[in-house]
């Protein structure tokens, strides 16, 4: 058998730097898939190899299976589906077998080689197990064209490459068995929690559908007997009336969470600030905070609101006194978060888990259990997530966390209307923004609480969260000066029924508030084509 | 006017009370309401007491306990509180549970029926066959 050829110093220098890359791919690239081709590459072109294949173990541990080869050869070797025994003829088999590497220098020489058609030009072999600890999991094939190829540098520096890459075999093993183990565990968890809340909507609609069938059976009776109690009459039609109310707000929040989104940049302080105000939160119960660097979240306002309702809703039914609403940046500024903190009754440990659950309330019978279950889902759509912090006694804190919003960039408004008039305070956080901008693009932009002197204008901009005025009292006075239909309502939340109302009484339009440039150009576009 | 029987009815759900003491009210039934078990242990004892006490009772299944908190299977616990006075007292379990493992427990347990809500004509003939017997 011919010795073993002398490294270079050149080649000591190829080696070192394929090793140090064959660790990098080790730490960067998490899938074998990945792994494995990328390093029968690197051993090739760093030791000018004619062949490297990479075989690992099936589960019978009785083949060994072509995962990764050089090259031509070792694309049509995985395509038909190469494996070799486990201890049966070839060097490969032999190493797996034997757990040690085998050499070649001339395989025309070794016994053991199996001929192979797809590298007829093989004329040295190395067959490398992997090893970690009593675990094998297959083994690497190196071969050149050259007689008595490796040199014992290489032998060394081959073997330690081949330790790398097992233990990240290794580790791939271990990362796919916890996630195979952590999506049963999901599969598990979703399906008790999709069981449970089906036993809680089936409880939930029994009871409120029993009083109706039960009084409208009561009320047949009644009129068929031909003296019939009115009062008796009216009280059964309340009974209905009120089982229908809570099944109706049900529906709302079932179906809310499947509404499609529309995520925009946001001005998230106003979007709070809107959601206090359409749940009733009297100010004085109410703070909001905004860091000063926070920027747009990336949300669908609506929707954002309707989460907050159901929050702040949540504090005031947990007797709140207090509810502060605070808003800041994460600390890689990628998310915004809005914690809504209580001094309320908090919630209990044992509930914890629970309250996320469609259908489960500890607040009794007028409630149907579904706004924070709908919040969580209405949320993650949305990218964002939120988490609770409580303490029985000590009020609970809710945090929501969205992703924050590109860049905002300016843009020409000088088409849009000359003169608007905001029917808002000026403090604001929307209208500072509106207001701030128009005024920097030369337009004549007055904020006033009331619509006195709107009639001039050639825009009506009435934020629907006015909290001076009812707004719908607003649009009264508009009217009345014969000026509504320059008005356009705007909000963070639109609502059906809202959004009808004040169409009725004659605005030009209700729409969402434009938090961008981009937004408000558009938007001003719009309402003076319209 | 004179009734037959007195039905003690359990439940926190109010226009389910109001409802059925309604609907039995007319069918010749006294319907005294409780919304959970301290209240309805209460009242049941006070009747004892009294030459007029309870023929029936009809317990919601999860009603607030014996905490003042809403509890799962409350009603069982009152249930046997119940009989603990009065062993021989029929309960009826009235639920919104339409489960076949909660039906067995509550029989187990001693209640004389398990009866799923909304299938009200169906109690009626229940209870009046009930307190025939």
């Amino acid at each position: 058998m011919p010795s073993p050829k002398p490294a270079t110093a050149e080649r000591r220098a190829a080696l070192l730097q394929a090793a140090a890359q064959v660790a990098k791919n080790i730490t960067t690239l998490r899938s074998l898939d990945e792994l494995l081709p990328a390093s029968v590459d690197i051993i090739c072109d760093a030791y000018d190899f004619y062949y490297a294949g990479i075989f690992l173990l099936d589960e019978s541990k009785h083949w060994a299976v072509l995962r990764a080869g050089r090259g031509e050869a070792g694309r049509k070797m995985i395509e038909a589906g190469h494996k070799l025994e486990v201890g049966g003829q070839s060097m490969i088999g032999a190493s797996i077998a034997w757990r040690e590497a085998r050499i070649a220098l001339d395989v025309g020489e070794e016994a053991v080689f199996f001929k192979n058609p797809y590298l007829p030009d093989t004329r040295s072999e190395m067959a490398l197990p992997l090893i970690v600890g009593e675990n094998t999991f297959g083994a690497v094939t190196v071969q050149s064209t050259e007689e008595a190829a490796f040199s014992d540098e290489d032998i060394s520096s081959l073997m330690a490459m081949a330790d790398q890459l097992a233990i990240a075999i290794h580790n791939a093993y271990l990362l796919r068995e916890l996630e195979l183990t952590h999506a049963a565990l999901l599969r598990a968890k979703t399906y008790e929690a999709l069981a449970t809340a089906t036993t809680q909507a089936i409880h939930w609609i029994g009871n409120k559908t029993q009083p109706i069938t039960t009084t409208v059976a009561r009320m047949k009776a009644d009129l068929e007997n031909g003296k019939p109690d009115l009062e008796s009459l009216k009280e059964d039609l309340d009974i209905i009336a009120e089982n229908a109310r809570l099944i109706v707000d049900v529906r709302e929040r079932i179906i809310g969470p499947g509404r499609d989104q529309t995520l925009r940049a946001a001005l998230i302080p106003d979007v709070v600030q809107a959601a206090a105000f359409f749940t009733g939160i009297p100010d004085k119960k109410l703070t909001i905070e905004a860091a000063p660097d926070t920027p747009y979240g990336l949300t669908d306002t609506t929707q954002l609101a309707r989460v907050l309702g159901y929050l702040f809703q949540n504090a005031l039914e947990a007797h709140a006194t207090h509810i502060s609403a605070t808003i800041t940046p994460t600390l890689d500024q990628s998310h915004v978060a809005i914690s809504i903190a209580d001094d309320g009754e908090g919630i209990a440990p044992e509930n914890k888990d629970q309250i996320w659950t469609a259908f489960f309330t500890t607040k009794g019978s007028g409630y149907a259990g579904l706004g924070l279950a709908a919040a969580l889902t209405t949320l993650s759509q949305m990218g964002g997530r939120i988490t609770l912090d409580s303490e029985p006694g000590k009020g609970a804190t809710f945090t929501i966390v969205i992703p924050t919003a590109p860049d905002d960039e300016a843009i020409d408004l000088s088409y849009a209307p000359q003169n608007i008039f905001f029917v808002d305070e000026a403090t604001d956080t929307w209208a500072l923004f509106a207001a701030n901008v128009l005024k920097l693009a030369g337009k004549n932009v007055v904020v006033q609480e009331s619509p006195a002197g709107a009639a001039e204008a050639d825009l009506i901009l009435v934020d629907e969260a006015l909290t001076t005025m009812p707004v719908t009292d607003v649009v009264a006075q508009l009217k009345e000066a014969g000026v509504a239909g320059k008005a356009v309502v705007v909000t963070a939340a639109l609502d059906t029924a809202r959004a009808a109302r004040y169409m009725k009484a004659g605005v030009k339009d209700v729409a969402l508030k434009p938090y961008t440039y981009m937004e408000l150009a558009a938007f001003l576009n719009f309402e003076k084509e319209k | 006017m004179q009734y037959e029987h007195k039905i003690l009815l359990v439940d926190d759900e109010p226009l389910i009370r109001r409802s059925m003491q309604k609907t039995l009210s007319r069918l010749g039934f006294e319907v005294i309401t409780a919304d959970n078990c301290i209240e309805g242990l209460t009242t049941f004892e006070a009747a004892q007491r009294s030459d007029n006490p309870f023929d029936l009772a009809l317990l919601d299944l999860n009603i607030p306990g014996f905490t003042g908190q809403p509890q799962e299977g409350a009603g069982l616990e009152l249930l046997s509180r119940l009989h603990e006075k009065s062993p021989n007292l029929p309960v009826i379990i009235l639920t919104a549970y339409d489960e076949v493992h909660k039906a067995k427990v509550a029989i187990s347990r001693g209640a004389r029926e398990y009866f799923v809500k909304g299938r009200d004509e169906g109690l009626v003939d229940l209870m009046d066959a009930i307190l025939e017997k």
